[in-house]
């Protein structure tokens, strides 16, 4: 009887630990091996722990299980000064000899992972916690990918033999069950946009967007969108998306269907001679507000409501050097910020080139917001 | 005498310190462990270690005891995984190790070994083999070039090393986009670089400020600097230059239907010659045409571009038939101002008519 009692118990308890472990796994179309990932792009979180790796080269998005799960409801403050030496040093070769593609904090750990590009073209995953730097070890994982390229037909190549295509892709970020990739290609100067259902299916369901923007109302402007996020307007659910010339543009996003052409509304001009690098969305108290990263600009913030409130769009060029129009916004005190992610509902992490050089990885609160 | 005894006595202690300096530094390392360099595609990937160097070390504790420095300064151990074959250690590293830098081996902390990792040969250093567009009078809305060189080169800092240099003194300041990530082919060896499209179309602010990149009239020079390295961290043989002049904007479609045909016989495989009447993008022209028969099937062959990508000229497997054939056009190929079959690239709405949105162009020729 004793027995029998131990036996049921140890059944119940590995139908109970079964069952805790399918809770938290990602569902649909994980497979368990080594993804082929041959470079890493960009980087987003989505649910559950899962990675998204944006990976131009082999033209796919990997959805990876980190399986880095517990969850941290206030992130302690990120302070690692000179980063880049760091994991040059940890990679056993010099700053010099490294980029930092993308960073991106899984919003249950609140851990920072940093994609990494050595000159001799690895791509490495590592995780940041505190001031401990750790390789994300992406053998035998569990994993999930998506091919982007539409056309599986053999590429082009030159008179060497090497194919010409390339698909880059410039952001990727995940929103109510979808992954959403913008894209540059070397052949067309116009922006892809994809919207990927999440869990990835055999049966892929893909929009393939092609969209554009009125410049100062007389000229339609096909460009690739260099970074991008999503938010809610006045109860409706847009794509908040900046150009490679500055131009902040919004879609409405049930508006981005398969096969269409869609034109976006011009609500800001921020500058000339600038790139956008990255742009988040940030609460601050009630408010939902918007930071953005240049290239050539300090960060700038904009209020939703103001975005709400602004029902135009720029029907005038901006004729004055380095001016701006349309919505309000605010520069913060905040410049050479490279990368950008929320780390809480409250704190942003930066990746920010200090004045005398230095390439520090550091949080700050919403006081700075 | 004495101060012969002293200089006596002073040399003795100076000769005892120097070899319990090198007694200290030999206990230290105590062995000579002969480090080599694994190499896998002309990367250093891994480190072997002979295991008779440490003897006494359970094969369990062989990655806590030991560990690889860049030896730099004060740096820590680089991430990778040792493993046991028989009598060698290896180690390899998550990344391969750095060409001309030095690493150490350490055991429990004390450095025992060193190695350099060598340069490349200079008979492997990368070129410059072709930039595109071939032509050397070129539109002053020119959108982009494609630079090929021999190997994979270094990603990330190409603004570094490509400038562009006015009628022979000045450099063009902000003319390319500063992309990241870079537009570069899957091996990493063909880089797509844009110039700043805001500078190209009309009334966008850049264009403005600072006009357009290139001046009509105007002689440029294109400079691919040699200190730019591949990614085995070899430097490109030689500065590359490609002098060119610019002329007039080109804001007019590429039309298809002006293309002249030289249509091959029947039954033989002699290729099929187009005079596109200008030159075109060299990608595109790759990918976007396709030549089929009337049943819809595209024909297999050899796609090459001559006369600085203004003739296309296809050459099939199989033999033509006698009948009708089918050039296949994709509308998004574009010239090399960024013009495509459906739209110029950048459009007055104001003063152009509607848009033709076709996705295929197609024009016909029968073989004889």
């Amino acid at each position: 009887m004793k027995k029998l009692f131990y036996f049921v118990a140890v059944c119940m308890s590995a139908v109970l630990l079964v069952a805790s472990t399918n809770r938290h796994a990602p569902s649909g179309g994980f497979e368990n091996g080594t993804p082929d990932i041959q470079s890493i792009s960009a980087l987003a979180f989505g649910p559950d722990g899962v990675l998204f790796v944006g990976d131009s080269k082999s033209a796919s998005v990997f959805a990876i299980d980190t399986k880095d799960k517990v969850v941290v409801d206030k992130a302690p403050a990120v302070d690692m000064k000179n980063v880049d030496q760091k994991i040059a040093s940890l990679l056993g070769t010099t700053a010099s000899n490294i980029v930092i593609q993308d960073i991106a904090v899984n919003p249950l750990s609140k851990k920072v992972y940093a994609a990494v590009q050595h000159s001799n073209g690895t791509h490495v995953l590592l995780s940041i916690e505190g001031q401990k730097i750790v390789p994300v070890d992406l053998k035998n994982i569990s994993y999930s990918v998506f091919s982007i390229n539409n056309a599986p037909a053999e590429d082009a190549k030159d008179q060497r033999g090497r194919p010409l295509r390339v698909w880059a892709i410039s952001d990727l970020k995940y929103t109510d069950g979808k992954v959403m990739v913008s894209g540059l290609s070397n052949q067309e100067f116009s922006s892809t946009f994809r919207v990927i259902p999440f869990p990835f299916t055999s049966k892929q369901d893909q929009a393939s967007l092609e969209i554009y923007h009125a410049a100062h109302g007389r000229y339609e402007t096909y460009s690739p969108i260099k970074t991008f996020t999503t938010a809610d307007l006045n109860g409706k659910k847009y794509l908040v998306a900046s150009y490679t010339c500055t131009p902040l543009v919004l879609f409405p996003l049930d508006e981005l269907k398969s096969g269409t052409h869609v034109k976006g509304r011009t609500v800001g001009e921020f500058g000339s001679g600038n790139t956008p690098l990255d742009i988040i969305t940030l609460k601050k108290g009630d408010e939902s507000i918007l930071i953005m990263a240049n290239s050539s600009r300090p960060v700038m913030r904009v209020k939703y409501k103001n975005l709400e409130r602004y029902e135009g769009s720029l029907t005038e060029p901006v004729t004055e050097s380095y001016a701006t129009a349309g919505v309000d916004f605010v520069t913060l005190p905040f410049v050479n910020v490279l990368q950008l992610d929320k780390l809480d509902d409250t704190q942003v992490v930066l990746l920010q080139r200090r004045v005398n050089g230095d390439l520090d990885l550091w949080s700050s609160g919403d006081r700075w917001f | 005498m004495v101060l012969v005894w002293f200089r006596l006595r002073d040399s003795v202690v100076l000769l005892l310190m120097f070899f319990l300096i090198i007694w200290g530094c030999a206990g230290r390392s105590n062995k000579k462990v002969a480090l080599s360099v694994l190499w896998e595609n002309d990367r250093a990937v891994g480190l072997e270690i002979p295991r008779a160097n440490f003897p006494d070390m359970p094969d369990d504790s062989v990655s806590q005891l030991l560990s690889i420095h860049l030896l730099q300064g004060e740096e820590s151990a680089v991430f990778g995984d040792f493993s046991i074959h028989e009598d060698i250690i290896i180690y390899r590293p998550i990344v391969p190790f750095t060409r001309g830098f030095m690493y150490g081996l350490q055991e429990k902390g004390r450095l025992v070994s060193s190695i350099a990792i060598p340069l490349g040969s200079r008979v492997d250093a990368p070129t410059v083999n072709r930039v595109y567009p071939s032509q050397d009078t070129l539109p002053y809305n020119l959108l982009k070039f494609y630079i090929h060189f021999s190997k994979p080169m270094r990603e990330g800092k190409s603004l570094h090393y490509v400038t562009l240099l006015k009628d022979g003194k000045d450099t063009v300041h902000s003319v390319f986009l500063d992309l990241q990530p870079e537009l570069w082919n899957k091996d990493g060896s063909i880089l797509t670089l844009w110039l700043d499209p805001g500078r190209i179309k009309r009334h966008l602010q850049p264009s403005q400020r600072l006009g357009e990149p290139l001046k009509k009239g105007h002689s440029y020079r294109l400079f691919v600097s040699s200190g730019w390295q591949d990614k085995s961290g070899n430097s490109l043989v030689r500065d590359f230059t490609k002098d060119f002049y610019v002329s007039v904007r080109d804001s007019l479609s590429p039309d298809p239907n002006g293309w002249i045909f030289n249509v091959p016989e029947a039954g033989t495989t002699q290729p099929l010659v187009i005079s596109l009447n200008e030159p075109l993008d060299f990608i595109l022209l790759k990918e976007a045409i396709r030549v089929a028969d009337l049943n819809g099937n595209i024909l297999s062959g050899m796609v090459e571009l001559r006369n600085e990508e203004s003739t296309y000229i296809f050459t099939p497997e199989v033999a033509w038939l006698k009948g009708i054939y089918e050039l296949q056009i994709e509308s998004r190929l574009e010239d090399l101002s960024g013009n495509n079959l459906n739209r110029p690239f950048d459009r007055d709405i104001s003063t152009v008519k509607a848009l033709t949105e076709k996705d295929v162009y197609v024009r016909e020729f029968s073989t004889q």
